[in-house]
């Protein structure tokens, strides 16, 4: 066997390396670098290095805004998970079903909401969602008479429902296809089997098909759990963090990339804000470790 | 073309900018420039814009005018849809414009960031005084340093549909105004007698907060949101809750008013060449008279100006070509076909712009405004603004608790930027 130089490794491996270093490893000492700073609007060019104060603010009990938003970021995800894992099931199942005609019809037509670029399909929502003009508000003024009409953008609580609502339609597709090629790597036998066995279609789904879905389950709801603590396109563009109930409080959907937009953007506040990312990098990181563990442990167990 | 002030709160969809930030840190090399006596008007002058439509066409045609008559100059036009948070990461990284295209009250904001530079060695005040009104200069001064030069002003306006309403019952008084908005309502139902956009914007208020007798903030970073002018005023606003759509924004009113179901509303220059397309037969009109304080509702005059980059090579022309595109013959221009309010004195004076309507009923508007703040601390309020706003309107606070907790966020912003 010929053995290869570790120079030529390296040389393989120089511009991959290369890349990340720049594209990814770079930006993150920065931050780094930045949070330990004052870098404001008066201080942008030219910013001195103030050590930890950036995080003292971000956790001084003063400061509420912090906790407020990381708790409003997991209720979302808590929320939304679970609904694309249901949409995701059911759309895969019914495509997946041997009765289902034109099968490949219904694959690319519900996929369409994931393709769409994302900020189109907020638009898109946002007109939906709209409380003078909005198509769901003319479906329910033909319902309910010419006064009626739901406060889908202006009330904290619809608000919120409403991002769910449209952070759904645009994610669901992603666990439908995840789902639809795990559905089709399990054995028609398995389900014959337990059929013979006299296991009826719930018994069936409950045991037979789901234990063997796990597997593609887990990651992808850890994968979009972090994706979707992240949000910034959905909420921004359709409620820009709102509504806002005083001028002391973050916003009802101002999750922790809509509030980390706005303090950087709005209001320059960089040093602040890079603190903030720092944390929350932190924060992801160990939430990802923690859930790679439990997915090892999960498959361990079911191995 | 919407509104720069509306747009900076709107067209945000920069994922990336976060990304392109950090990047943009790492390039690190800035412009300098060479002070020239005479103009070497060869090579390219980038601008960076939000123009659009026929404002853009007009303009285009004015810098290829500019272009014809010294064939070394190329002037390149780019469009950015967010363009403050393009200039804030390509500049500081050695890149971006020449010249920015932008409302005053970013020169305050872009100085402090560095990411203009001032004018002085190239534009004396004697100049700027001479040519331009009174408030395109202020608008263009900032820490005694001339920052840009300006193109034309804008202010909101009251706005009426001529078949829906006879000039002589526009009301004259706020009073006046919340009365006939009840009457009007009464008597056709599912319409509004005026819209605007009430819900949370801090720019189409400021026309009842400063005839209030309150202000948002002084340019030593003084915040006004409790005084009393400014609480009266967001009092006065709510009153419409009852005679308005349910979340007046600038798109409800806006479709509203073209759909013939308002009969007045308050908005800008930009927006009547959209309403005489949707087949509305408006006048113009200033704002009503503060009925408790006897002054006229005060709106911001923004001055649209021409910032010069901190990178820009060649600052000479491109000073010269913002000569050139502020000069009379250009504003005229403008004036006649987009009904743009000139600042260059001379162009305000010729009879051919005089004699255009909605030139001259946004005119005496503008003569009752105040000038949009440049001062950097604008950049503090506007947030807690729209928040405490938005808070009053929806009743979730009261007028007075909303506008005191927005003086507290205001005062911890400001305190911030420092």
């Amino acid at each position: 066997m010929n053995r290869v130089p570790a120079r030529t490794i390296l040389a393989y491996f120089a511009p991959m390396l290369v890349g990340i270093t720049l594209i990814s490893l770079f930006p993150i000492v920065y931050n780094v670098y930045v949070s330990l700073t004052n870098r404001s609007l008066f201080h942008f060019r030219h910013f001195q290095f103030i050590g930890l104060a950036n995080y003292a603010t971000l956790f001084s009990s003063l400061n509420g805004d912090f906790f407020i938003v990381l708790f409003k970021s997991f209720l979302f995800v808590g929320i939304c998970i679970p609904l694309f894992l249901l949409f995701g099931m059911l759309t895969a199942l019914a495509v997946n079903h041997p009765l289902t005609r034109w099968k490949a019809f219904w694959r690319v037509s519900l996929i369409v909401p994931w393709a769409v670029p994302s900020y189109i399909t907020a638009f898109i929502w946002k007109f939906f969602f709209n409380e003078q003009f909005g198509t769901l508000n003319q479906l329910v003024r033909v319902v309910f008479g010419p006064k009626a009409g739901l406060p889908w953008l202006s009330d904290p609580t619809w608000a919120f429902g409403s991002i769910v609502i449209a952070n759904t339609w645009m994610s669901y597709p992603f666990f439908m296809v995840v789902f639809l090629g795990a559905l089709q790597s399990i054995p028609l036998e398995l389900l014959e089997a337990a059929a013979i066995d006299g296991a009826n279609a719930w018994q069936r789904f409950w045991r037979v098909t789901l234990p063997l879905l796990r597997p593609a389950i887990l990651p992808a709801a850890v994968l979009s759990a972090i994706l979707t603590f992240q949000v910034l396109n959905t909420g921004y563009l359709i409620t820009q963090g709102g509504p806002f109930t005083s001028a002391l409080k973050p916003g009802a959907t101002e999750f922790v990339m809509i509030y980390a937009f706005r303090q950087a953007f709005q209001l320059f506040r960089f040093g602040y804000i890079a603190a903030f990312a720092v944390v929350m990098f932190a924060l992801l990181f160990a939430v990802t470790m923690f859930s790679l563990r439990f997915t090892r442990l999960v498959e361990e167990e079911a191995r | 073309m919407f509104d720069a002030v509306r747009k900076r709160t709107v067209g945000v969809l920069a994922l990336g900018a976060a990304v392109s930030m950090a990047l943009a840190a790492c390039g690190g090399t800035t412009g300098t420039t060479q002070p020239s006596a005479s103009i070497n008007r060869t090579g390219t002058i980038t601008i960076w814009h939000g123009w659009e439509g026929s404002y853009l066409d007009t303009k285009k045609a004015i810098f290829d005018a500019y272009m014809a008559k010294y064939p070394g100059v190329t002037i390149q036009l780019v469009h950015k849809p967010t363009l403050d948070t393009a200039v804030t990461a390509a500049v500081p990284a050695g890149q971006g414009p020449d010249i920015i295209a932008w409302v005053d009250d970013w020169v305050g904001k872009m100085a402090k960031l560095e990411i203009i530079k001032p004018l002085d060695d190239q534009v004396s005040k004697d100049f700027l005084t001479s040519t331009y009104s009174k408030p395109a200069v202020e608008a263009v001064t900032f820490d005694n340093k001339i920052y840009g030069l300006p193109e034309t002003v804008e202010a909101i306006s009251l706005i009426y549909n001529k078949k829906l309403i006879q000039q002589s019952d526009i009301p004259k008084t706020t009073t006046d105004l919340l009365t006939f908005a009840k009457t009007y309502q009464q008597s056709h139902p599912g319409q509004y007698g005026i819209v605007w956009n009430a819900f949370n914007d801090a720019y189409f208020q400021a026309p009842w907060v400063y005839g209030f007798g309150g202000f948002y903030v002084k340019a030593d970073g003084t915040v006004g949101l409790k005084e009393q002018g400014t609480k009266d005023a967001v009092k006065y606003i709510d009153s419409f809750k009852s005679v308005f759509p349910g979340k007046p924004d600038y798109g409800t009113a806006d479709q509203l008013f073209k759909d013939g179901k308002a009969a007045m509303i308050i908005n800008g220059p930009w927006s009547v060449s959209d309403y005489g397309k949707a087949g509305v037969d408006y006048g113009i009109t200033t704002l009503p008279t503060i009925s408790s304080t006897g002054k006229p509702a005060s709106p911001f005059v923004g001055v649209k100006t021409m910032m010069v980059s901190a990178n820009a090579k060649n600052v000479p022309l491109a000073v010269d070509i913002l000569k050139w595109f502020s000069n009379k013959d250009n504003q005229i221009k403008e004036a006649l076909d987009n009904k743009e309010i000139p600042s260059n004195l001379a162009a305000l004076a010729d009879p051919q712009v005089k004699a255009i309507p909605q030139v001259a009923a946004f005119g005496a508007q503008v003569a009752n405004g105040v000038p949009l703040p440049n001062t950097p601390y604008m950049t503090a309020l506007w947030d807690p603004v729209s928040k405490g706003l938005e808070a009053a309107w929806t009743g979730k606070e009261s007028a007075d608790q909303a506008m005191d907790d927005a003086q507290t966020a205001a005062e911890k912003n400001v305190a911030q930027l420092k």
